[in-house]
């Protein structure tokens, strides 16, 4: 592990998001903090925020999007703490990728159609990291062997629509880790899988976090998929935090009503699917 | 499916010629001035001409012909078909490849700037100068040209491809008498192509720039000009070489009235001359040539197409 647990990886104080003017806030003063090191979850329901809060994290919500709050990132240690809310674009730039990198949901959509899949891993290595072209290919290369594909060189030729979506996803993970980052956020990364390749995408996941004790802020709706890589859920409900809690204490009485609903939904889905395959039996 | 649209093309512009009232005899014959030709004349011109055989054989033996690129002779000047139309394919050429070419050169950074800057002042200005434009004319902006320039000013030559005395000009000399004589025209091609393409390459790349791919980019670390270089021109060349392909075509079809105008020996001017005389074997030798041109073109863009996005490859 890295750093001092006592001073956060990042923290997130009274951010506040508003879409439009005079349209109600999006995200309702949200606090929270996260160590070195820590997977945390980010749960929700549908259209509560969570994608609102990852992009304020990475600067990248619309230019007329109204931000309130501050975000300290104190990195690995190698800079002073900066507020991201008050930085400069330049700066901006040289976080995204390097130090906070992201992994989205639609993971074939986010690698441009006419570029090959190395060239693209390599792309992000150079500018993160200021490698020369055959540097970075060759890191492209262990990149890719680093998520599980197979044949990493015949990969890295591949075209992004040759790609599976579990295929894609792993490529998604080799981008994010690229930028040799401190923080990765993960919007969704598993949402349009079934549940075998879901497990195995987790399971890439969470190793490759914890071999290079990366921080992951995993947004989800699904408290199984939760339940499998965090150690600590925060709950958004219509903008707010209302629950922050470590994962195991998920059924204790003093969990808000939201993380009740999530909890049981869960149970629910599972129970439903158990009824379903006891019939078809 | 080259080559059947080819064959197609061949038949009916033959049919289109040979079946409309009127023949280069007849228009001699029923001429001023000397008082017309006896019909005896006007039947040896018809079989000299071969104009008395069947449909049909003429069209077959023309066909057979067409493969070998002989034409055969114009019935104006008596000399070579493809003779004639050799001479003339360059001006027109030069004239349009070049305005594609500089078009080209403005009209990617224009409209990228316009897509990064959608909704501002520029943007808006940009985009209603292309309808503007794209409204008038070019034969209009051409006659304009010509009196303001041309004719009050005498800035610029607005007749033929070369002055007098370009025979006797040293080599430079000889280049830039023709880049004065084809600014005008080049003119009246270009500004057309580029009010149509700017708001056709603005809107593509808007497109693409809401692409997730374009976001997570930016979520790399990538600058601006990075993803716009490396990710965004690239997805937005597709769409516009498939434009480029429909556009060529119809730039070669404008050149007709413009390169009369501009008395600019090329290849629209004596497609006008020749349908005058009604020199059937030259108008079909340039009909069968401008199909080749247009098929070859669609290859060209096909080619590319496939060079530039490996999804059109393998479909
Ligand atoms: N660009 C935008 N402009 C205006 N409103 C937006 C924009 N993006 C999102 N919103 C609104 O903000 C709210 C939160 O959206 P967000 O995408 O953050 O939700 P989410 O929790 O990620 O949902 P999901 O689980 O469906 O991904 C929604 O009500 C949505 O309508
Ligand atoms: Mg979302």
């Amino acid at each position: 592990m890295k750093t001092a647990i006592e001073q956060p990886l990042i923290e997130v104080t009274d951010l506040s998001v508003r879409y439009k003017r005079g349209q109600a806030p999006v995200l309702r003063d949200v606090s929270f903090s996260m160590n070195c090191g820590e997977s945390i979850a980010l749960v929700g329901d549908s259209g509560c925020g969570k994608s609102t809060l990852a992009m304020s994290l990475m600067r990248l919500l619309p230019a007329d999007a109204a931000v309130r709050g501050s975000i300290v990132f104190r990195g690995d240690g190698e800079f002073e703490p900066m507020d991201l809310m008050g930085v400069d674009e330049r700066t901006m730039q040289a976080v995204r990728g390097k130090h906070i990198a992201m992994v989205f949901q639609n993971s074939v959509g986010s690698l441009d159609p006419v570029m090959r899949v190395g060239n693209q891993i390599a792309e992000v290595v150079r500018v993160t990291q200021g490698a020369d072209r055959s540097t970075a290919h060759k890191m492209a290369i262990k990149l890719i062997e680093r998520v599980g594909l197979p044949s990493p060189q015949r990969l890295a030729q591949a075209w992004p629509h040759e790609l599976s979506g579990g295929m894609a996803q792993r490529v998604g993970l080799a981008l994010a880790l690229a930028g040799n980052p401190s923080l990765i956020i993960a919007d969704e990364p598993t949402s349009a899988m079934d549940a075998n390749v879901q497990s195995q995408i987790l399971e890439v996941f969470r190793h490759a976090c914890r071999q290079a004790g990366v921080a992951l802020l995993l947004i989800t709706h699904d408290i199984c998929v939760a339940q499998a890589l965090a150690n600590r859920v925060c709950v958004l409900d219509r903008g707010s935090l209302v629950d922050n809690r470590p994962i195991d204490k998920l059924d204790s009485p003093s969990c808000h009503a939201a993380t009740k609903r999530l909890v049981d939904a869960a149970r629910l889905k599972s129970k439903a699917f158990t009824a379903i395959a006891g019939k078809m039996v | 499916m080259t080559i059947p649209t080819f064959v197609g093309i061949v038949l009916i512009t033959f049919l289109l010629i040979h079946l409309s009232p009127g023949s280069p005899a007849s228009g001699t014959a029923g001429g001023f001035g000397d008082g017309g030709i006896s019909s005896v004349d006007h039947d040896r011109l018809r079989t000299h001409f071969e104009l008395d055989a069947p449909l049909l054989s003429r069209f077959g033996r023309w066909l057979t012909r067409v493969i070998r690129f002989d034409f055969g002779r114009s019935f104006a000047d008596g000399r070579p078909v493809s003779q004639r139309i050799l001479e003339r394919l360059y001006p027109t050429l030069l004239v349009t490849l070049v305005t594609i070419m500089i078009g080209l050169c403005i009209v990617i950074p224009i409209a990228s700037y316009a897509a990064l800057h959608a909704g501002k002042h520029f943007d808006r200005i940009i985009l209603g100068a292309c309808v503007g434009f794209y409204a008038i004319p070019p034969y209009i902006v051409g006659m304009v040209l010509i009196l303001i320039l041309g004719v009050r000013f005498e800035w610029l030559p607005f007749s033929g491809l070369t002055s007098e005395g370009y025979s006797e000009m040293r080599l430079w000399q000889k280049f830039v008498d023709i880049i004065q004589h084809s600014v005008l025209i080049g003119c009246c091609f270009l500004y057309p192509l580029v009010a149509y393409l700017v708001p056709f390459v603005r809107a593509t790349m808007l497109s693409v720039l809401n692409e997730d791919f374009v976001r997570a980019a930016f979520a790399r670390g990538l600058t601006k000009r990075q993803v716009v270089f490396r990710h965004v021109l690239p997805n937005t060349l597709g769409p516009l070489l498939t434009v480029m392909g429909l556009i060529v075509p119809a730039v070669l079809g404008g050149s007709v009235v413009l390169e009369v105008m501009f008395a600019w020996p090329g290849m629209g001017r004596l497609l006008y001359e020749s349908i005058h005389d009604r020199d059937y074997p030259v108008i079909m030798g340039m009909t069968v040539l401008s199909a080749v041109i247009v098929l070859g073109v669609t290859l060209v863009v096909d080619l590319l197409h496939a060079w530039s996005d490996p999804r059109v490859r393998y479909a």
